[in-house]
């Protein structure tokens, strides 16, 4: 009796010592990189989440042209130069040649272009992509490394956001068409410095080192992209060493980042967060009104009380060296003193500010219902009652699109194509995404006009007066772009876009 | 017994046809238009439409609940919105990971349990008797999430030991490496919860006349607890763990979520967030068959070991 219970002691020491040494010994080859979701496709042509799908598809894929890293600049890719035709119709692009496609399915050239470009605006594509090549007719095979983009009119769009965005990457014809749209989806084939080895049932996906890659070669020899949707775990698996690069919370910015071990930088988000004044509805369709309102509204307090003072003031709708970026004068209340918007509410028929009630819808989450009281508390020192209701997405969207609202916070995506951003606020989203509910020919016809010219000034110029059409009409006001928290271990040195996105091939080793 | 065994699998009939119907409705209570919710501003009207056939909300909803009915019946729980992959498919996948976990939470919960409840018997009215009581006091009011949070910062942060995130290469050490955490955490509610019956159980059993006798014959006392004591005393304890699957079944979804593994917990979180519907219809249903089966399992141990159960 007494013997057994020594051996069995004997051997759960072993299995526990066993067990407990050289736990997530990362290998030094490989880096484990989190994301915020699981990614739902690697189809280029099928993005759906920014955040998740794009690091890996990046790593995977070439486009003819690509963002200078860091910057968001355009440079060649696959593309050795190309030409524009007088009118802005036809591009045509001379490719590198000898690029190979991974795992053998042969050389990159013109039919490839062709076959990735036409599957998007194919009838039966369902691409969300088909609005990014809205004017491309088709695509012309010349010889095995030169291709003509053919447009039904000149695309503002194509160099700054298509063509180095995930629709523009190039996919290998071979593969789509031997495995069909469902499997490529989930088995990538591409050119880039990285090749598709797994995505397993943790939806962790698995990247090798492609060591033929055309141009320098990553340094590390493997990358784990992994899903965390939870941001506690995604800090607590950084501090364990279990992820090399992850986010941070902005509660915990400070703390973390000032560890030893860890790094960590703020960058503004692509995208814009603002408040919308329902501008087609009473009583905000009285202009004074809304420019008390701009003025009793103050985004620094919003900045400080949601955003743990981290998040950057946005003076425009536009990243400050975007294509047309205009700063909106600040409307700051210090500045003309109480008694001035006192006056402005007499002038639009409120003279104690009383009398009335807005309705503010937002979303039911915690940041959200903050930024709503904040404003709240900014309101009611003017006497103005604000009526906060925080919904769901689905019954949000039923409100915005009818209106039935007078404020509203909302966050939208942008791209680096300042055309996509802007094109919700035109007359044609009206009912759909234009929380505005403001319609304004002028600005409609300047955007038209900067979607079919490929001539930057004039499109520059023209984003500048559409925001400057905006802000005479005060119809809303921009409060920041958001922030991306991304931290990672001392071991390395990793490269980010200007909108804090990790590019994954460009890690380096700190170690010299 | 056998019709006592019946009645319960009749009445799960109902039971599933109920959850069915709410799960059914759920395209029809969720608020707004699906195609925008579920697709953003991105959708094309093509893509919109075919959503909306997808999800049966282009038929009246009679028409559609008979045409979900009928699939189920096939074993069809529908395609995943985002995963271009069968809804039963993609469960199927990760439920093992969370019927591991499941019992081996289980496993952890009955052995500590019963542990803990046995040496607070054997030291009943003494301190370290009070200690435990105290600790599994403490642990039975442990939420899970706390716990799984604790756990990654001790073992993992400060000292670590165990890994916080994933399963492992798929090697049986480096898996069950990776399951102790994950497994604890889930353990620590039910830990407590069956040591104080285990120590309730066992002092009512020592009480008995039986052991009296074996007393007065001199049988040795570790004899008696363990051999005689115990074995009367851990039918009521049997009985209950049935009920425990359920409950661990729930706290697995945290613990998948905060350790990061693969299971059915996690896969309806995300597909929530990602408002895939069939893929929340599926898993949902899966769960709750889990729970059905749980507890007609539970009920049926029950009655085994308390044949009075039966007869009521």
């Amino acid at each position: 009796m007494l013997k057994n219970k020594y051996i069995y002691l004997f051997i759960i020491t072993v299995l526990c010592l066993g067990l407990l040494t050289n736990p997530a010994a990362a290998q030094d080859d490989s880096l484990n990189i989190a994301i915020p979701g699981r990614a739902q496709t690697l189809d280029p042509a099928y993005l759906q989440r920014v955040l998740s799908d794009w690091p890996v598809m990046n790593s995977i894929f070439n486009g003819l042209v690509k963002y200078k890293p860091g910057t968001f600049e355009v440079v060649p890719d696959l593309a050795k130069e190309w030409e524009i035709s007088e009118d802005n119709t036809e591009i045509t692009f001379q490719l590198k040649e000898g690029i190979e496609f991974h795992k053998d399915y042969g050389e990159f050239t013109a039919e490839d272009v062709k076959f990735s470009f036409e599957r998007i605006i194919a009838e039966d594509a369902n691409s969300p992509e088909a609005q990014s090549f809205i004017n491309l007719e088709r695509v012309e095979v010349i010889n095995q490394y030169t291709v003509k983009l053919i447009l039904t009119q000149p695309m503002g769009r194509l160099f700054t956001s298509t063509l180095p965005f995930n629709a523009g990457l190039i996919v290998s014809k071979k593969a789509v068409e031997e495995m069909g749209r469902e499997k490529f989806a989930s088995n990538p084939i591409g050119t880039g410095p990285y090749v598709f080895e797994e995505w397993d049932v943790n939806n962790n996906i698995t990247l090798k080192r492609n060591d033929d890659y055309f141009e320098v070669g990553a340094e590390y020899g493997e990358i784990v992209f992994m899903p965390m949707s939870d941001p506690t775990s995604q800090e607590l698996a950084l501090q364990s060493g279990e992820i090399d690069i992850g986010q941070l919370t902005l509660d915990n910015f400070d703390q973390i980042s000032q560890m030893e071990k860890f790094e960590a930088e703020i960058y503004p988000d692509l995208a814009i967060q603002y408040v919308a004044f329902n501008t087609s509805k009473k009583p905000l369709n009285n202009k004074k009104l809304r420019e008390a309102l701009r003025y009793i509204i103050n985004p620094e307090e919003i900045l400080i009380g949601a955003f743990a003072g981290k998040a950057e003031r946005a003076n425009s709708i536009l990243l400050e060296d975007m294509t047309g970026y205009w700063q909106a004068p600040d409307f700051k209340l210090e500045d003309v003193g109480e008694d001035y918007v006192w006056n402005l509410l007499a002038e639009a028929g409120y003279p104690e500010g009383e009398g009335f009630e807005l309705e503010y819808v937002t979303d039911a989450n915690e940041e959200r219902r903050l930024i709503g009281a904040l404003i709240q508390d900014q309101l009611s020192r003017f006497n103005i009652d604000l009526n906060i209701e925080a919904l769901e997405v689905g019954p949000k969207i039923d409100r915005w699109q009818d209106g039935s609202y007078d404020i509203t916070y909302a966050r939208f995506t942008n791209t680096v194509d300042p055309g996509y951003n802007f094109q919700w606020n035109l007359s044609e989203q009206l009912g759909k995404w234009n929380l505005f509910h403001w319609s304004n020919k002028e600005y409609d016809n300047l955007w038209q006009e900067a979607e079919t010219t490929l001539d930057s000034n004039l499109r520059a110029e023209n984003y500048k007066k559409m925001q400057q059409l905006m802000n005479d009409d005060s119809i809303g006001i921009w409060v920041t772009h958001g922030v991306k928290t991304p931290a990672w271990t001392t071991e390395i040195t990793p490269v980010f876009s200007p909108d804090g996105v990790v590019l994954p091939w460009l890690i380096t080793s700190s170690e010299e | 017994m056998f019709i006592y065994i019946t009645k319960r699998f009749l009445w799960v009939i109902p039971t599933i046809l109920t959850v069915l119907l709410l799960l059914f409705s759920l395209s029809y209570l969720l608020p707004g238009d699906p195609a925008d919710i579920i697709l953003g501003p991105r959708a094309t009207p093509e893509m919109a439409e075919e959503l909306e056939s997808r999800l049966g909300l282009d038929k009246p909803w009679y028409q559609s609940y008979l045409i979900y009915l009928q699939n189920i019946i096939k074993g069809d729980l529908g395609t995943s919105i985002f995963r271009d992959r069968s809804v039963l498919k993609v469960i199927l996948d990760v439920l093992p990971y969370t019927v591991i976990l499941t019992l081996a939470g289980m496993g952890l919960a009955v052995f500590n349990g019963i542990s803990i409840g046995l040496l607070a018997a054997n030291y009943n009215n003494s301190y370290f008797e009070k200690f435990l009581t105290m600790l599994s006091f403490i642990t039975a009011s442990t939420p899970t999430y706390i716990a799984g949070v604790l756990l990654i910062v001790v073992f993992s942060v400060n000292f670590n030991l165990l890994p916080s995130i994933g399963i492992g290469d798929g090697g049986l050490l480096d898996s069950i490496h990776h399951l102790i955490g994950p497994a604890l955490a889930l353990s620590v509610g039910w830990t407590g919860y069956i040591a104080r019956l285990t120590r309730s159980s066992m002092l009512e059993t020592l009480d008995q006349e039986f052991i009296q006798t074996e007393k007065s014959f001199g049988i040795p006392r570790y004899y008696i607890l363990y051999k005689y004591a115990l074995k009367k005393a851990i039918k009521p304890i049997i009985a209950v763990i049935g009920l425990g699957i359920g409950r661990l079944l729930g706290g697995a979804v945290f613990v998948e979520v905060i350790f990061n593994r693969p299971g059915l917990g996690r896969l309806i979180v995300d597909s929530v967030n990602e408002r895939d519907l069939p893929l929340v219809r599926g898993g949902v249903l899966v769960a709750a068959l889990l729970f059905v089966i749980a507890n007609l399992v539970a009920d049926i141990s029950y009655a085994y070991f308390d044949p009075r159960i039966k007869q009521k």
